[in-house]
């Protein structure tokens, strides 16, 4: 409970050895086995043992404040410090400079004043939080009349020499001690309450409680009680300078994990910015040779048109429209997943397109949402209908639209004499064309390429009545159960 | 002439061009490096348009420059990078000249012709200030990583381990030594490195690209 097992197994073995030996000497001092003057002794032996370890502890915890910056922390270091470097030693001067007559009043009301002061700092620990500092401001102001008053008071007793009598001094210790042993009971209360919510106050509440203990044991003011009220408070000195020493470790080890966590995610932040750098350079890069290549073509077409054989200003076309699309890619950063979009709304834009410019289309359109990139298949099927227009011209083409078992597929057919089997190969493949051709055959492989690329197919179907082209792509509805069945498969 | 661009439009493109305007240009192939070094001794053109930036097989186009000029070829860089230091390390292994590729093609046509033709299309000057830049920035980049190399290997070591996130203890207990030994490592790292603390090692690793 005091502190945590897992880090100091072995002090808390040597704490309660010592602790054990502590309260055996205040039980051999009760039961009056020594004389009294060598009590007195060893109860000043001892209490010059508690003072140097609650010096030890408040340094700690204030080093422990300076690292963690917690304010709980340097108010319990203060609070200790107080009570090694002013409360005990201060008590200790007075004993000893006092008139033996009134030592005890004098003591008493040392005792008061700083003991009285320690408990208020515990007690600031413990209220609040994280103290705003007008808050504080005020609370410290208070212990400044506080003090100043008590200070006046011992002034007064001093002065007078009073109370003489000795009864009456006793009364004045008694009534001291039993208001400080209530102050610490008070703060122990505090701590447990406090403890609730947070971990750091739950070894304080022993701790404290002891403290009060220790105080009540002075209540009959005899060597013997005296001697175990001094070894309590050493004890609880010990104990607070070894959990000081603890947490002091955790701390420091915790700040070191830090250190070595914030090492790695800067190690990580930096290469991310880096690869990220790396990549936009890239597309820049890449859209900027793209475009080179795009204008490069434009002005050869543009400014040798009349030069320019009919197979090579094709494929230099065919060529410009790939390279936009892929520009497009790169600006759009468009995934292989692709939208969800209305292939008709597609369909109908090409091909009012190339009815334009004189095909004879036909258009049987159903709605079909399907996922893809629309751009893509616009160029697929472009690629399509200025096939159909090179090697049938004049046919009629029919391009219908319809959804399938998880597909939507567009079919382009067209009455023409037919795909004739090619000399060798698939006519996707490149550089592959028909005898009659003009073409360069790019544009079929780059139509399914296109089509792939999107988890679509492109297929050339039947060649006994003209040619039969189906573009596929996954159906938007074949998207919404767990997994989609692979292309091909669903059909 | 033979033109080497993985960007195929740009490399046909240039091809029609350049035949229509009477030269006899080729577009090689870029698929294979070592095919590609082999044809060009072989059979050295007298001018070889090279792209920098060529992709998988081929990757850095500048380390290309050194065996088409050994063989006996003039190279001029065709390139889209805005990189100056690319350029500037091409010319310096013996590319004629560099242009840049986003210039209108009406501008950029001219200027491989006269190459082709053999003339100078980069002014001494302007070459001089390229390979300066290219000096000037190496030797920085040498001042900035001079601490890094004054490192033994067993520091270097320990300062990317570091830089991972490992702990002092760690890296003893990964490396079977002692805690100390490890802790005076990191100490010869920091005071190299003229840093206090492992986060600010690590911090100047990372910026000047040591890691």
């Amino acid at each position: 409970m005091l502190v945590r097992p897992k880090v100091s197994g072995p002090i808390v073995v040597v704490l309660a050895a010592m602790a054990a030996s502590a309260v055996l000497a205040g039980v051999v001092g009760v039961t009056g086995v020594t004389t009294t003057p060598h009590l007195l002794e060893t109860t000043a032996m001892i209490r010059a043992l508690a003072a140097p370890a609650f010096v030890v502890a408040g340094v700690l915890r204030l080093a422990r404040w300076r690292i963690t910056g917690e304010s709980h922390c340097g108010l319990r270091g203060l609070a200790m410090l107080l009570m090694g470097g002013i409360s005990m030693p201060s008590a200790t001067l007075v004993r000893t400079l006092s008139e033996p007559s009134n030592a005890l009043a004098t003591v008493t009301c040392v005792r008061a004043l700083t003991v009285g002061t320690i408990l208020y700092v515990m007690a600031v620990a413990l209220s609040d939080d994280a103290p705003d500092r007008a808050h504080l401001e005020r609370k410290i102001g208070w212990l400044a009349g506080t003090t100043a008053a008590v200070l006046v008071l011992l002034a007064l007793t001093q002065h007078r020499r009073l109370p003489p009598e000795p009864t009456l001094q006793l009364g004045l210790a008694r009534g001291v001690v039993l208001a400080l042993a209530l102050g610490w009971f008070t703060v122990a209360i505090g701590a447990v309450v406090k403890g609730r919510r947070d971990d750091w106050a739950k070894p304080l509440a022993p701790l404290l409680a002891t403290m009060g203990i220790a105080e009540l044991f002075r209540l009959p003011a005899r060597p013997e009680t005296a001697l175990v009220a001094v070894t309590l408070t050493v004890t609880v000195a010990f104990l607070a300078a070894t959990a000081a020493v603890v947490d002091l470790v955790r701390a420091a080890q915790e700040e070191n994990d830090a250190t070595q966590y914030l090492s790695r995610e800067l190690a990580d932040v930096r290469g991310e910015v880096v690869s990220r750098d790396a990549r936009r350079d890239e597309l820049t890069h890449d859209a900027r040779s793209t475009l080179a290549g795009i204008r490069a073509a434009m002005y050869t077409l543009d400014r040798h048109a009349d030069e320019l054989d009919p197979t090579t200003s094709d494929r230099l076309r065919i060529a410009t429209l790939a390279e936009l699309t892929h520009l497009e890619h790169m600006l759009v950063g468009s995934s292989l997943d692709g939208d969800i979009f209305d292939v008709t709304e597609v369909v109908r834009t090409v091909t009012d397109v190339r009815r334009a410019a004189g095909l004879r289309i036909d258009v049987a359109l159903r709605p079909g949402l399907a996922r893809g990139v629309p751009g893509d298949v616009a160029t697929a099927l472009q690629n399509l209908l200025v096939n159909a227009h090179e090697h049938a011209p004049g046919a009629r083409v029919s391009v219908e639209v319809r959804t399938a078992g998880g597909l939507v597929q567009v079919t382009v057919s067209d009455d023409g004499p037919g795909m004739p089997s090619p000399s060798a190969g698939s006519p996707f493949d490149r550089g592959v064309r028909g005898p009659e051709s003009h073409g360069s055959g790019i544009g079929l492989s780059i139509a399914r390429e296109l089509m792939r690329r999107q988890g679509g197919e492109l297929e050339l179907c039947g060649t006994a009545t003209g040619t039969t082209f189906v573009m596929s792509l996954p159906s938007a509805a074949s998207f919404d159960g767990a997994a989609s069945a692979p292309l091909g498969v669903a059909s | 002439m033979l033109i080497v661009d993985d960007q195929r439009l740009m490399a046909d493109s240039l091809c029609v061009a350049l035949r229509l305007e009477g030269f006899d240009p080729v577009v090689a192939a870029v698929t294979d490096r070592h095919d590609l070094v082999a044809r060009i001794v072989a059979d050295p053109p007298a001018l070889v348009l090279l792209d920098l930036d060529l992709g998988g097989a081929l990757g850095d186009g500048a380390d290309l420059v050194a065996p088409c000029v050994a063989a006996g070829a003039r190279v001029l860089v065709l390139t889209g990078t805005k990189d100056q230091l690319w350029i500037a390390s091409a010319l310096e292994q013996g590319a004629c000249a560099a242009i840049d590729k986003a210039i209108p093609f009406e501008e950029l046509l001219p200027v491989v012709m006269s190459a082709a033709r053999g003339e100078q299309v980069l002014a001494p000057r302007a070459r001089e200030r390229l390979l300066d830049q290219l000096r000037v920035h190496r030797a920085s980049r040498r001042r900035d990583l001079a601490p890094f190399e004054s490192l033994t290997p067993r520091e270097q070591q320990v300062l990317r381990a570091l830089s991972i996130g490992l702990t002092v203890p760690r890296i003893a207990e990964l490396w079977v030594v002692s805690e100390a030994t490890v802790r005076s490592q990191v100490h010869a790292v920091l005071s190299k490195l003229s840093v206090r603390s492992q986060l600010e090692a690590v911090a100047a690793a990372t910026r000047v690209g040591w890691l």
